[in-house]
């Protein structure tokens, strides 16, 4: 198995050098063959990667502990289930992970590809395998997962033991699936400006693959949240860890990307700025990735003692220079076919929209580089930590809330003050009743009462946006109320799925104000039989049960959830020790509901039997898990294609030209 | 056996690359042909969508002219800015339609021109076999066909 995936690995080196070459050749000297070539190159190459994976997949399967990598993710106590988990849990099969992701990725866009890209496909070809290129050669040259030990150990090293936990299914393949996908849109714009077509010829493929890199960077980042919420034992889920913000900065920027790029689509505009958002976001992406392979910063999320910091450093370089040197040479061909008609209107908020999330996203890039900067000066090592990223970041994200319930109220073009005040009317009222009744029964919380208020707004202002279309749509067709909504969803498919989206954003806005504002938390020591009361709930400690396997102790702590006498759930937490690595793990025991979480983990088992637990309730974390399923709901929906004889019910007065 | 299948890997991979070339050079290429006639680039028109640039750009009109219309309904556009924008989008539509016609036009013209420039060729080449029998040469020339 192994042989076989080394061989497809340094095939797969060849094909896309050659397909890199090719393609830039066979444009360059018209010989459409060479450029074909190429192509089709690129989708055997994406065979030739999943051959690699497939191979690697079944070492582990087989527990082929020759296989260095393999020896060290994985042992004979790991149950089969982890075996796709222990395939990226390294720095090797991630960089297989993320060559199989782009090789699949190119080929499908190459495959089908909008033809208005058709004529500068060939440099959107290189510049894809010229990036495909450097991760197989550093898995060649560096890095490689088929690399064999010069003996066969009896057994191997093991899963990190925090890689155990359902998330990790989803949360690094998506994640990684994201930050590389930022290529695709990135080399459609490079490609199209290298080729000098310097229009909106690659606004259709940019957006498309933007807002499917976008989702799987939002769903791995909820997904990643999720996993430290339960696992992690510190009952939180982000601490703006440095690796954590590597991801969350290239996902700022893609939002600003994919809301920017609609405007150059409707109305020709922001065609620089959109070529810079994007090289901005492969560059924070590039960066997350070198931060997670051996960057400077440790983190519980970076590979350990990675020596392919600085060929990732250099990479960034190169990532950074090279799309900036092609926006600079074809700048002159990226002038907007349209000025900005008045500030009062959908294209301006979506400017200020954009400048809110670069701004959000340079504190948190400068949050994570200055420790770096003070050591490197010679300072002592410090560390920016979440009261910085509250109180800047805090107000900008505010601030982005309430530009989602203004933004979508104005139209296109321009609006005048009388529309807006209308539009804003009902909407306004919504935020203003909801900011009355928590003052007057729940907080005087300043963060609480905006947060929550610009909630509101959104809310109310997408669901009366729906309600009036739809009760348009029946008096003008006669439709029944369900079928007028759904058909206007259908006919504005861009529009109300971005609602949607909106609507997802507002869930994970409640979840982080509720959690982070009124969380209720207490760390206690409690014998067997004992009891302890928070906010409103009594929890009793009954026993632990001890368990021992091949690889870890397990403690499974039962507990009783009471609330105003009434058991309302019998709750296991577990805490793992893991001895070959010197290590707990924990899972929390969660009774989650709409309103709250009552949340127990065991921090600490003691000889005599009583539990050190940490107890929290956080209200509202819930809409934060159900926000997902509506995100990915909401970008399939703008995604999903129109039909494209649908045309605008409207008659041209302008004499047509008889046809010569 | 890896082996084995890593050899077959590597010759499906060559293969698939050199095909193109193949193709082109055995004559089974289509596109490579109409190309030689005069027409598209081979590897562009594989698959292509009949949507060209400008039918992009007068569907994204129509999509700006629905929207404008929802907006309307809705209240967001009072009816002076309403009437003034879809004036806009119609001019905007209408030369869309006008450049698209228009480069119908030149391409079917095109088309008759390189029709002619193949006939003119095909009687220049009749007439030199014609020649060529009349000097009591070599008659095995090429076949006419039509």
């Amino acid at each position: 198995m192994a042989e076989l995936g080394a061989m497809a690995l340094w095939i797969g080196l060849a094909l896309s050098v050659y397909a890199a070459l090719g393609s830039v050749l066979g444009q360059l000297r018209g010989a459409p063959a060479l450029v074909e070539s190429a192509r089709r190159a690129v989708y055997v190459l994406a065979l030739a990667m999943l051959v690699a994976t497939l191979c690697l997949i079944g070492s582990f399967i087989n527990r082929d502990f020759e296989v260095a990598y393999v020896a060290a993710h994985s042992n004979r106590a790991m149950p089969d289930i982890y075996t796709w988990v222990a395939f990226y849990a390294g720095n090797e099969g991630s960089l297989l992970y993320i060559a199989l992701v782009l090789s699949a990725m190119a080929a499908i866009a190459l495959r089908w590809a909008p033809a208005s890209t058709r004529d500068t496909l060939p440099y959107t070809t290189a510049a894809l395998m010229v990036i495909q290129t450097f991760f197989i050669a550093v898995m060649g040259f560096m890095a490689n997962p088929f690399d064999r030990l010069p003996f066969i150990p009896p057994d191997g090293e093991g899963i990190n033991p925090l890689l155990t936990h359902f998330g990790m299914f989803f949360h690094p393949p998506a994640l990684m699936a994201g930050l590389i996908g930022i290529s695709l849109p990135l080399s459609f714009a490079l490609g199209a400006l290298v080729g000098g077509k310097g229009r909106d010829e690659w606004v259709d493929a940019g957006r498309i693959w933007g807002l499917l890199v976008w989702v799987l960077l939002a769903g791995g980042l909820l997904l990643g949240s999720w996993w430290a919420y339960t696992i992690l034992g510190w009952g939180g889920f982000w601490f703006w860890d440095p690796v954590e913000n590597a991801a969350f900065m290239p996902w700022l920027a893609l939002t600003a990307f994919v809301h920017s790029v609609m405007v150059q689509k409707r109305r020709g505009m922001f065609r620089m700025w959109n070529i810079v958002l994007i090289n901005v976001a492969f560059a924070l992406a590039l960066y997350g990735m070198f931060m997670n392979r051996g960057g400077p910063v440790p983190s519980v999320h970076s590979f350990g003692a990675s020596t392919l910091g600085w060929v990732f450093l250099l990479f960034l370089a190169v990532g950074v220079i090279v799309p900036f040197a092609v926006f600079f040479w074809r700048y002159g061909l990226l002038k907007s076919a349209q000025n900005l008609d008045s500030m009062l209107s959908r294209e301006a908020a979506f400017l200020v929209n954009n400048l809110l999330l670069l701004g959000i996203a340079f504190v948190t890039l400068w949050g994570t580089v200055y420790p770096l900067f003070v050591k490197l000066g010679g300072g002592a090592e410090i560390t920016i930590a979440r009261p910085f990223y509250d109180q800047v970041n805090g107000p900008l994200l505010l601030a982005l809330l309430f530009l989602m319930g203004v933004g979508p109220l104005l139209p296109w073009r321009r609006a005048n003050w009388q529309s807006v005040r209308r539009a804003l009317l009902l909407p306004g009222s919504a935020a203003a009743i909801v900011v009355v009744i928590l003052l007057l029964f729940v907080t005087r919380s300043p963060f609480a009462l905006v947060g929550f208020g610009l909630s509101a707004l959104v809310t109310a202002g997408i669901l009366l946006e729906w309600g009036r279309g739809m009760r348009s749509r029946h008096r003008s067709t006669g439709e029944n109320y369900p079928l007028a909504l759904a058909r206007l969803l259908a006919a504005n498919r861009p529009r109300y799925g971005g609602y949607i989206v909106h609507l997802a954003v507002v869930m994970v806005a409640l979840g982080v104000l509720g959690g982070s504002l009124f969380e209720q938390q207490r760390d206690v020591v409690l014998a067997p039989g004992e009891s302890y009361e928070i906010a409103g709930y009594r929890l009793t400690y009954r026993d632990t049960t001890q368990q021992t396997f091949a690889d870890r102790t397990e403690y499974l702590s039962h507990l009783e959830v009471y609330r105003e006498g009434e058991l309302l759930e019998i709750m296991q937490a577990r805490r793992s020790f893991y001895p070959s690595f010197n290590m707990a793990s924990t899972l929390a025991a969660i009774r989650s509901t709409p309103l709250e979480d009552f949340y127990v983990v065991p921090s600490e088992n003691r000889p005599d039997g009583a539990v050190g637990f940490r107890i929290l309730v956080n209200p509202l974390v819930w809409w934060m898990w159900a926000a997902g399923p509506v995100l990915i709901a909401g970008t399939a929906v703008s995604l999903w294609p129109e039909r494209r004889r649908e045309r605008a019910a409207v008659s041209f007065p302008v004499a047509r030209p008889a046809a010569a | 056996m890896a082996l084995i299948i890593g050899t077959i890997l590597a010759l499906l991979s060559l293969g698939v690359a050199v095909y193109p070339f193949a193709r082109r050079r055995l004559g089974l290429d289509k596109a490579a042909r109409a190309a030689a006639a005069g027409g598209t680039d081979g590897a562009e028109t594989e698959s292509e969508s009949a949507a060209g640039p400008d039918t992009a750009s007068l569907a994204d009109i129509y999509a700006a002219i629905r929207t404008l219309q929802l907006e309307r309904e809705l209240g967001r556009v009072p009816e002076g800015l309403y009437q003034e924008q879809l004036n806009d989008y119609r001019i905007q539509a209408a030369l869309a339609l006008r450049r698209q016609e228009q480069e119908s036009a030149a391409a079917a013209s095109a088309g008759r021109d390189a029709d002619a420039a193949l006939e003119s060729e095909i009687q220049a080449a009749r007439a030199g076999l014609r020649r060529a029998a009349g000097d009591g040469g070599a008659a095995a020339g090429p076949v006419e066909r039509e």
